[in-house]
């Protein structure tokens, strides 16, 4: 007999084989299944409830608490055109100044790293923690007058430049009286 | 597989209760016996069944109605009485390849395989751990090498050499018990 055969006559004795299992195991199988699945259940319904519990309170406090609008507030503040120009006056009109205002540092980097007619685009902050309204009013002109300054064009004009294909064509040389070089174009002049 | 069992897979597969009950019902007796080929003792195979249905119901939806789902079946108890067995017993497995003996291509002392089925089933499990459970997953179970070699943890030559020292192993075995019988008689 050879060694496949052997192989073979095991397996099919063996291939087939059942035997019934205890019934204890079927129940025991089921109600691990039962307590996964409740769990799993429960989990998710967890989940659930915590993203439900906080976007309400997230909606709560939206509604009842109300964050103030003003430009004290750099989060509410409009962030706004500014040209390097214009910020020269509000550095001057801050001098003095004991607060220190970040915008300034943004205006003096501006002028270091930006030529005229670039723009930067800047967040207006409290620089003064006595009257920041005074100074809003007063940025707030400068703005408006900055950008009635400011012109709008729908596309900047560029000159024509002349196509040298045409030069760089081949002419017709006349070598000599009666020898012409080719490759050439011939004009024809009317 | 008919297009019933496919059908009641495809229930189980969306957390049918009542599939999971007639599959089981079908196929717990085939998977039994597979476990108690695999474990020493009854109550081992139990827990064997009981683990590997639970891996049945958990990843079934990961099962291809292309396969043989009998097949699938009887590699998820093979592997989980593996993990059991490994963990109870810290079983290596490891043997050195040199040591293997020559064996032999046919089996010329048996022109017939006059054993019944018992009779085969102690011989096997007479073999050495390591080879009776390579030659379980090879002959019976049809496992590959590369298979075997994964699942045991052993080298893909490791389990090559272990067959055939099962092999070897088994017809010493039958050959004393055939000697045996006729002594007898």
């Amino acid at each position: 007999m050879k060694q496949e055969e052997f192989d073979q006559l095991i397996q099919a004795q063996f291939a087939n084989d059942v035997v019934n299992p205890p019934a204890h195991v079927e129940e025991a199988v089921f109600h691990t299944l039962s307590v996964s699945t409740r769990k799993t259940k429960y989990f998710g319904w967890f989940i659930s409830l915590v993203v439900v519990g906080f976007t309400s309170l997230a909606a709560w406090q939206l509604v009842n608490h109300p964050e103030p609008d003003d430009a004290t507030n750099p989060s509410n503040a409009v962030p706004v055109l500014l040209d390097n120009t214009a910020s020269v006056p509000i550095e001057g009109e801050l001098k003095g100044q004991s607060n220190e205002d970040a915008s300034l540092g943004l205006n003096e980097r501006s002028n270091e790293a930006m030529d005229e007619t670039e723009f930067i685009l800047a967040v207006p902050q409290s620089t003064s923690k006595e009257d920041p309204s005074a100074l809003t009013e007063g940025v707030q002109g400068r703005i408006l007058a900055t950008e009635s300054t400011l012109e709008t064009i729908s596309s900047r004009p560029v000159e024509a430049i002349e196509s040298n294909e045409l030069k760089n064509e081949p002419e017709l040389e006349k070598e000599h009286e009666e020898t012409w070089t080719l490759p050439a174009k011939v004009k024809v002049k009317h | 597989m008919d297009a019933a069992d496919i059908e009641i897979i495809e229930l189980c597969k969306k957390g049918d209760p009542n599939a999971q009950r007639k599959i089981y019902a079908r196929y717990s007796p085939l998977m039994f016996a597979v476990a108690l080929r695999y474990t020493n003792a009854r109550p081992d195979a139990e827990d064997v069944l009981q683990e590997s249905w639970i891996k049945v119901f958990r990843h079934i939806k990961s099962f291809s109605e292309h396969n043989s789902f009998e097949g699938w079946l009887r590699r998820i108890v093979v592997n989980t009485a593996i993990t059991h067995y490994r963990r109870n017993q810290k079983h290596q497995f490891q043997l050195e390849i040199s040591e293997v003996h020559a064996t032999p291509n046919d089996f010329e002392a048996f022109k017939d395989l006059d054993f019944t089925k018992e009779e085969l089933a102690q011989a096997i499990e007479r073999l050495p751990k390591g080879y009776g459970m390579v030659f379980k997953m090879y002959v019976i179970d049809g496992f590959k090498h590369k298979e075997i070699a994964e699942q045991l943890g052993i080298d893909l030559n490791t389990s090559k050499s272990q067959l055939s020292r099962a092999r070897k192993y088994l017809q010493d075995v039958l050959e004393s018990m055939s000697r045996r019988a006729n002594e007898e008689h």
